[in-house]
């Protein structure tokens, strides 16, 4: 038991009918300013040596990957472990994997805000800002794979004096669509949301720079009721339209594969595979990320026990439903009698990378079914070990499928075996420099929770108490 | 230097062809001038050799939108039926290890590009071998020898003249000769020959010693032991029902080897008739075992005793006994792989065999065999009256000399005695590849006078004082004799790029008083002139020409006790099939060449037998030590299936020090390991220790399935029928109407999208599995043609290597120390609804209206999806800027090697097969403008061109009447993978084995019935 | 006003952004499309050449027929530029010691070459064949222009990709007899109604049936 906001959760475990807060520690609107703007504020007053040290740690490694970009342009993709059969190595790998990532936050914002699940906003903010960081680390991915960046332009359906048009057919044009769609509404989302808490910054903000640049971005809102209605309205119909992107961006990443003829990578269960699979990532991310923070600042009262909860239990679903994933691969592989398929899959889990595969399976599988147990899903120190596994597995997911797919395919006569390079190791190291150092800029400048959001819960929480006559 | 145009134009008027011209850039790249200064390179004398060239690319470097300004600087005058930038063909000639070859050379604006092979050379039939095909390369390898040079400093070719003249007139004719050697490697042509004489005329006591280190010499001394006087067999494929090939080198190595081919192959296609039947026994795993029906692995050391075992069953069962000195089964050694019941078995049939088929059987043995087996195998040659039918025979130049280690070893032996003093090298490299104990360096630094003349300087130029660069065949007048004596007429298809000389120029500077030119020498011995002269050069041949044919009388035979090789580990030693003796070390294209049965590129193993591997504990790439009498040499080991039990093989060639970049020099480490200094007296089986020194060794395999763990091996015995379809002669029917086809059941199939008619061309290719022997000749082929980079070994071992042509070698069966072997080779399939096109997001591969599937290198931005979905896994993608190379002013040179009618490809780029477009598009220009269709075979790919089995044919699918269209309706033919749907314009012709019904096939066709269901 | 920090005028900046935004951006296309268009970067490539050839007057004046120069134009991809030696077929009685033709004289002697400067130059990727087109009736003034008119050789097609399609799409209005290839003039419209319509029906007849079947513009046919 981590801390003394949990108790109400134990509560609930003992009587059903009881629903714990979803902000407590008595927390009033002015309560909740304080808190979470002082988690950027406080920044002012003591300057966090923690912070520095990790920011350092983080740009440090972001500019390795820079290095190592610029030498890769230079030099060609040979640098990294591609070769024939495996055309594609870690770089697609890592793509399909941050894409993954970059699923909660959608979902949590879009989804849950039109099913009114409240306790999304406890954790909705963090997860978009999430969510952005990841799918610019996605986003590098396929821009750099390619053998010549400089004329990557020919994907786009740009007028030519070549009289030439991109393959529409092709699903890495669909990628390349579905993909920025989903960077583009998101971005919007999530500064939509952004607009009242920034506000609430800059009227807090004591120095003329903060108070200009928080003024700027808040765009003038005055929190007057035609700005509350206005937002309101916008905010719906952005979640409307996230919701598909939240299905469609994996599903059409899945037909990156799935739409080939690869034993191993031509099956029809992928796309809701990919996105079962998405979301698991997304979630134990989030959770990664949020159970230090949220001890760090102190933030349990908003953040609860019983958020983190109902993430494990969504883990839980999407985990078991990727293990179903995999049996379901195996019997389709053996029901449909195409020796090339069977080949594919009884290699992933006995051939060279066998490794890799029990990695995943043991990584993606077995570790979230821990959290059946109540104990484990109330132990904050497993949880975070767990969802680390899981991202971990995830990874290896993407590796199985790519990997051991390609190195075996049709014909024995062109197998082969790959092994990485350094810089495949480099690279993938580079794109968690470029998210972390999103992500610490996010804790130090912008509101890292929901604010105007929580404050809703707190009125509404207070007048349900009301009727109720109030527990406690 | 210069000229008199006059001159320089006349001899064009007499030839229609002006090889001449291109001396110009001779002259432009003479030493000095290129190695003092390389901006008159780029500058003046640079724009002269493009001159030449007829367009230039000298980029100004205008700063604007625009690409780079380009100048063009026309001929002066333009040489008769010159058109810039149109392909002319010459034919010329070659010489391997002693041997011509009729080859035709395809040459734009006066710069030879590519080498085919000449159809009006017996020898040839048009096919080439890979050494023929990588000529071109080494040609314009920038480590040739550019100038003379004294005591290591450059000198002027003059000097060095002088030099010789001095020698001469001072030494050498003084002293009749007298003390001076010429250590000269072995040569057929005619011409040097008669300079050669004469030169022996003039100077009594002159030495010519012609050294070799991989010879024929044992067959040789077979025939005269056999015969009485040594003569040359020919072997008749065509004719032969029953083929016994002991350690032969049929398809791998002999002079004839083209021909071998085209005939075995004739004789290998069921539809057309029966099948010959084909039995082996030799010690390392050959192409000639691996088209067997029935290969008998054994040591070298063991088969004459199972030619004896063979003879024994024929006087035993067939009452067929030589009238003396006959063996019995009691002669016969119990023991041992030659005779154990395994072999016995393969004996009986092969007896069994030969008696029914006399007049149409053959006997062939190997160069590495000792005299006597080829004077036994001449012997029941001559019992089952094969001799006159399937063996004839002519003269043997070669007849009066000396085998050429005995006179390398003699030569030594005189200058240690002090009796010579003077040696001139031309062209051998016997400080290199010289027998164990024969030190030739320490013997040249003794001489007074040393001379050497080739075209590399070599290990052996490093121990003589001078050195004069030997000009390339193709930059040269040269003539050669054919395995069959045809006279082969070497027009020169550029003019010395650095001013080299030829043989027969250099032999006249030792004999000043012959002052004719090289062409009319040649034209003299040829005995022709005017139009007979000029028809000669036009085919390259002057016809009719043949060592005459000899009828043979077999003399007595002489007991014949073989007891095999008794117990022990055997180290046998044979030219490596890609670099031959060394002398072809320095050419990129082979040395990345993967070695057909081990697929292995840049190096040379040890080939030991699973079974002696399992003993020893030895994986392939473990280092092993080798002993042979006290010498010891570190070789990576490779486990080959195949190879014989207690025999170890290694390749000769490796391990050059002094060759250039590629192979090794002072700056390069060698690439693989020299064992000749295990190579006693030049003998090519020994007894030998074999150790594990418990190091490893990274070698660059570019098929390693049958190395790699069981669940892969399973994986490939099940999908292998399938892919490889065969049956035996026995169950094949040759009106089964797409019997192969159906061997894969699959579901309806049905396109995704609405499939596109063709019905102007529809290019098709159809390769014959059943004659495909794995020469490597395609590929090689398809790497000039299509300027195909090298990536060298790193890049290969990260499996990155870039051959579009490529041969899958695939083991079957139970036994692995003798199992069959299935070859395909794969190249572009060019599906007609194929999976790259639909993926590539670029439109970068697109289907033509001719069916080709159409790679667009400068639309293509290397997504690599093609790759992936590519299920034949034929696309090639250039990962590093493999053209770097070529950016060195030095390797200015190497350019001239690429084929201006295909796009050079940038690094980012995905490249692979189109069937040759280029020439595709050629004849079909060609045709349009006068107005008709193209003609069946009238277009060739690279790859076909070569081919001496005639394993692939290329043509119109539309065109009922084609070849090709025919064999895709042959009762073999079908389409691998054709369950994907993919529609592939590749039709394979399944193979068919013809085992003796005696010995049950080793694989059952149920292969393919539980593959691909 | 935007909250209490910004003046009131900054509302209108607000609201005034997205036009400026949008409008630059719509600018930026413009210029890039027009600026960059393969007609305003390769047309008018007009270069100086060592000789101060004219074709004006050789082809036009004087009438000499293109390919008495360019005589491979026909049999070979390239229509190459002659040898010295054409020139000299005439320029050793006329002109023979004009000093404009100095640098020509020297080049024949000394046997070294003239650099003219290339002007329609296609990326090495590109494989063009002259043969295949003019002995098809389409004439040099398809690409090159009035080249008989011209003082200095200008390029004034910009000989891109869409414009080899644009013609390669519909060629029966760019053909014409084929004795008529090398003559520049010829206009179609010149001719009477009926034979044009008649020539026409002619071109389609040969585009279906003849070995001029419809151009191939699979990428093979220019790219390998």
């Amino acid at each position: 038991m981590s801390s003394q906001y949990d108790i109400q959760v134990v509560q609930a475990e003992e009587d059903p009918t009881f629903r714990p807060d979803l902000v407590m520690g008595g927390s009033t609107y002015k309560s909740i300013d304080d808190d979470v703007a002082g988690v950027a504020e406080g920044f002012l007053e003591k300057p966090s040596l923690v912070w520095y040290a990790m920011f350092g740690l983080s740009v440090s490694v972001l500019g390795m990957l820079g290095a190592v970009v610029a030498y890769l342009l230079y030099t060609g993709v040979g640098i990294w472990g591609n070769q024939s059969p495996v055309f594609w190595g870690w770089p697609i790998v890592n793509f399909v994997f941050w894409v993954g990532i970059a699923h909660a936050g959608t979902l949590i914002s879009a989804i849950l805000f039109l099913l009114k699940q409240d306790w999304r906003t406890g954790i909705n903010r963090f997860a978009e800002a999430m969510t952005i960081f990841a799918v610019c680390c996605a986003g590098l991915f396929p821009a750099i794979h390619v053998g010549r960046v400089w004329f990557v332009y020919f994907l786009f359906p740009i007028p030519n004096q070549m009289d030439l048009w991109p393959q529409f057919r092709s699903p890495l044009l669909w990628d390349v669509f579905a993909v920025s769609t989903y960077a583009t509404v998101s971005l919007l989302f999530w500064y939509m949301g952004l607009i009242p808490d920034l506000a609430t910054f800059r009227d807090r903000s004591r120095t003329k720079l903060r108070k200009f640049l928080y003024g700027a971005f808040s765009m003038g809102w005055t929190g007057s009721s035609r700005h509350w209605h206005r937002y309101e309205k916008a905010y719906l119909i952005l979640a409307g339209l996230a919701t598909p992107l939240v299905l469609s961006v994996h599903t059409v990443v899945s037909f990156d594969f799935a739409v080939s003829q690869l034993p191993g990578w031509h099956t029809t269960i992928f796309p809701p595979y990919f996105v079962a699979g998405a979301i698991f990532s997304g979630f134990a991310m989030v959770l990664t990320l949020i159970i230090p923070v949220r001890s760090i600042f102190k933030l349990e009262h908003i953040v609860t026990l019983r958020h983190i909860d109902v993430m494990t239990k969504i883990i839980l679903a999407t985990g078991s439903m990727v293990g179903y994933a995999y049996a379901l691969e195996f019997f389709i592989a053996w029901y449909s009698g195409n020796p090339y398929e069977q080949f594919a899959f009884t290699n992933r889990a006995f051939g060279p990378y066998a490794w890799a595969y029990w990695i995943m399976v043991s990584c993606n599988v077995i570790s979230p079914q821990l959290f059946w147990f109540k104990k484990i899903r109330h132990n904050i120190a497993a949880i975070w070990v767990i969802t680390i596994f899981v991202n971990i597995g995830m990874w290896f997911e993407r590796f199985v499928i790519t990997i051991t797919s390609l190195s075996r395919d049709f014909l024995p006569g062109s197998w082969g075996y790959f092994s990485p390079t350094l810089f495949d190791a480099l690279t993938l190291l580079g794109s968690f420099g470029l998210f972390f150092t999103l992500f610490l800029l996010f804790i130090r400048f912008l509101p890292i929770i929901a604010m105007a959001e929580i404050k809703m819960i707190l009125h509404k929480q207070n007048t349900t108490k009301e009727h109720q006559g109030g527990h406690h | 230097m210069q000229q008199s145009p006059k001159k320089h134009w006349r001899s064009v008027d007499e030839l229609n062809e002006t090889p001449e011209f291109a001396e110009l850039l001779g002259k432009e790249f003479v030493g000095d001038d290129f190695d003092k200064n390389i901006d008159e390179i780029d500058g003046v004398s640079r724009r002269r050799f493009l001159q030449v060239m007829g367009a230039s690319v000298a980029l100004a470097g205008v700063a604007s939108c625009r690409w780079d300004a380009e100048e063009i600087i026309p001929l002066t005058s333009r040489p008769a039926n010159r058109v810039p930038g149109k392909a002319q063909h010459f034919a010329s000639a070659l010489e391997f290890a002693g041997h011509g070859q009729g080859i035709v050379l395809t040459s734009y604006d006066g710069r030879p590009v590519k080498v085919e092979g000449n159809v009006l050379d017996p020898n040839s039939d048009g096919a080439t071998t890979v050494f023929a095909q990588s000529a071109i390369l080494e040609m314009y390898d920038p480590d040739r020898s550019r100038s003379a040079s004294s005591a290591g400093a450059d000198v002027a070719m003059d000097e060095a003249q002088r030099y010789v003249t001095g020698l001469m007139e001072g030494t050498v004719r003084p002293a009749g000769g007298a003390g001076v050697a010429v250590l000269a490697e072995a040569t057929s042509s005619p011409t040097v020959l008669q300079l050669r004489q004469r030169l022996q005329g003039e100077l009594a006591g002159l030495r010519w010693v012609e050294y070799e280190p991989v010879s024929r010499d044992n067959a040789i001394a077979g025939t005269r032991a056999a015969l009485g006087t040594a003569l040359r067999p020919h072997y008749d494929l065509g004719a032969s029902r029953v083929i016994l090939s002991l350690d032969g080198d049929l398809f791998s190595g002999h002079p004839a080897q083209l021909r071998h081919s085209r005939e075995w192959a004739a004789g290998r296609r069921p539809v057309e008739g029966v099948m010959s039947r084909m039995y082996v026994a030799e010690s390392r795993h050959t192409i000639d075992g691996g088209m067997a029906d029935h290969r008998v692995p054994m040591r070298s050391g063991d088969v004459g005793a199972f030619l004896a075992l063979v003879e024994a069953l024929l006087a035993k069962e067939h009452g067929m006994a030589l009238a003396s000195n006959g063996v019995t089964m009691d002669d016969v050694p119990a023991a041992g792989a030659a005779t154990d019941a395994k072999a016995r078995e393969v004996a009986r049939s092969v007896a069994a065999d030969l008696a029914a088929h006399t007049g149409r059987s053959l006997i062939v043995v190997g160069p590495n065999q000792p005299a006597e087996v080829h004077a036994r195998a001449l012997h029941l040659n001559g019992l089952l009256g094969n001799l006159g039918r399937t063996v004839k025979f002519t003269d043997e130049p070669a007849a009066e000399r000396p085998s050429h280690v005995q006179a390398l070893t003699d030569l030594v032996a005189a200058i240690d005695a002090g009796e010579v003093s003077t040696v001139i090298v031309m062209g051998s490299n016997p400080v290199y590849n010289a027998p164990a104990g024969v030190d030739v360096g320490a013997a040249l630094d003794r001489c007074e006078n040393t001379l050497h003349f080739g075209l590399y300087r070599d290990e052996t130029a490093a121990h003589c004082a001078w050195h004069v660069p030997l000009a390339h065949p193709f930059e040269s007048w040269t003539d050669a004799l054919g395995w069959d004596g045809t006279h082969l007429i070497g027009q020169p298809g550029i003019a010395p790029i650095w001013g080299s000389l030829s043989n027969i120029e250099f032999l006249q500077w030792m004999l000043p008083s012959i002052t004719e030119t090289p062409k009319d020498l040649i034209m003299r011995t040829a005995g022709l002139n005017g139009k007979a002269w000029r028809k000669a050069v036009h085919d390259g041949r002057s016809e009719g020409s043949r060592l005459a044919s000899r009828a043979a009388s077999l003399a007595a035979p002489t007991a014949f006790r073989p007891t095999g090789a008794g117990e022990g580990m055997e180290v046998t030693f044979a030219p490596d099939t890609k670099v031959w003796d060394g002398r072809y070390a320095n050419n990129a294209w082979l040395q990345e060449l993967p070695e057909f049965m081990s697929k292995l590129t840049w190096d040379n193993v040890a080939m030991l037998a699973p079974s002696t591997a399992e003993r020893m504990d030895v994986t392939t790439g473990d280092l092993l030590e080798i002993t042979v009498d006290g010498q010891s040499l570190n070789v990576p080991a490779y486990v080959m299936p195949g190879q014989a039990r207690d025999s170890v093989a290694l390749a000769l060639g490796y391990g050059r020090t002094q060759a250039g970049v590629v192979a090794g020099n002072d700056e390069v480490d060698s690439v693989g390991v020299n064992v000749y200094p295990l190579r006693k007296a030049g003998i090519s089986q020994t007894g030998g220790e074999v150790t594990k020194t418990g190091k490893t060794f990274p070698l660059a395999i570019t098929q390693t399935h049958h190395l790699m763990d069981a669940r892969g091996m399973q994986g490939v015995a099940q999908r292998l029928g399938a892919l490889v379809r065969e049956e035996t002669l026995e169950e094949f029917d040759p009106d089964g109407h797409d019997h192969f086809r159906h061997m894969v059941h699959h579901p309806k199939l049905v396109s995704l999208w609405e499939e596109r008619s063709y019905d102007g061309y529809a290019w098709g290719m159809s390769l014959d599995l059943n004659v495909c022997n794995g020469c490597n000749a395609c590929v090689i082929a398809c790497q000039s043609e299509n300027n195909i980079p090298v990536v060298g070994k790193e890049q290969v071992m990260n499996g990155r290597e870039m051959h579009w042509m490529r041969l899958d070698r695939y083991f079957a069966g139970d036994d692995v120390d003798n199992p069959e072997l299935a070859t395909q080779p794969i190249n572009c399939q060019q599906c007609e609804l194929a999976p790259c096109e639909q993926v590539c997001p670029a439109t970068a591969t697109v289907h033509s209206d001719e069916g080709l599937n159409d790679m667009v290198y400068n639309r293509c931005i290397g997504t690599r999806y093609c790759g992936n979905n590519c299920p034949y896994k034929v696309r090639r993608f250039n990962y590093l800027n493999y053209r770097k190379d070529l950016k060195d002013p030095n390797n200015e040179v190497a350019k001239l090697a690429l084929n201006p009618e295909v796009t050079v490809r940038s690094r980012g780029v995905m490249e692979k097969c189109t069937y040759c477009t280029q020439r595709i598009t050629e004849k079909r220009i060609q045709a349009k403008n006068e107005g008709r269709r193209i003609q069946d075979g009238e277009v060739t790919p690279a790859c076909a061109q070569v081919c001496p089995t005639e394993a692939i044919v290329f043509g119109d699918k539309n065109d009922p009447d084609t070849r090709v269209s025919k064999l895709h309706h042959d009762a073999r033919a079908y389409e691998l993978l054709a369950e994907l749907n993919v529609k592939p314009r590749n039709n394979f012709l399944a193979k068919i084995r013809n085992p003796h019904p005696d010995l049950a096939p080793v694989v059952e066709a149920d292969d393919a019935s539980n593959g691909g269901h | 006003m935007l909250g209490n920090v910004f003046p009131a005028w900054t509302s209108t900046v607000r609201d005034l952004l997205p036009i400026v935004l949008g409008g630059g951006a719509l600018f930026v296309i413009t210029v890039v499309t027009f600026g960059f268009s393969a007609d305003t970067i390769y047309k008018g490539y007009q270069p100086d050449q060592p000789v101060a050839y004219s074709h004006a007057l050789h082809a036009g004046e004087l009438g000499i027929d293109c390919r008495y120069c360019h005589n491979t134009v026909d049999v070979g991809a390239k229509a190459a530029v002659p040898p010295t030696q054409t020139c000299m077929n005439c320029h050793t009685r006329i002109w023979a010691d004009s000093e404009e033709l100095e640098l020509v004289r020297e080049a024949w002697s000394n046997d070294t070459g003239i650099a003219w400067n290339r002007v329609h130059d296609l990326p090495d990727y590109a494989f063009f064949n002259h043969s295949a087109h003019v002995t098809r009736g389409v004439s040099c003034v398809e690409c090159h222009g009035r080249v008989d008119q011209m003082e200095k050789v200008t390029q004034v097609e910009s000989l891109s990709m869409g414009f080899c399609l644009e013609c390669h799409r519909n060629p029966v209005d760019r053909l014409r007899p084929v004795s008529e290839v090398t003559n520049l003039a010829w206009n179609a419209d010149d001719l009477p109604e009926d034979e044009r319509a008649a020539l026409r029906a002619h071109f389609q007849e040969l585009v279906d049936t003849k070995q001029i079947n419809p151009p191939t513009t699979s990428c093979s046919g220019c790219h390998r």
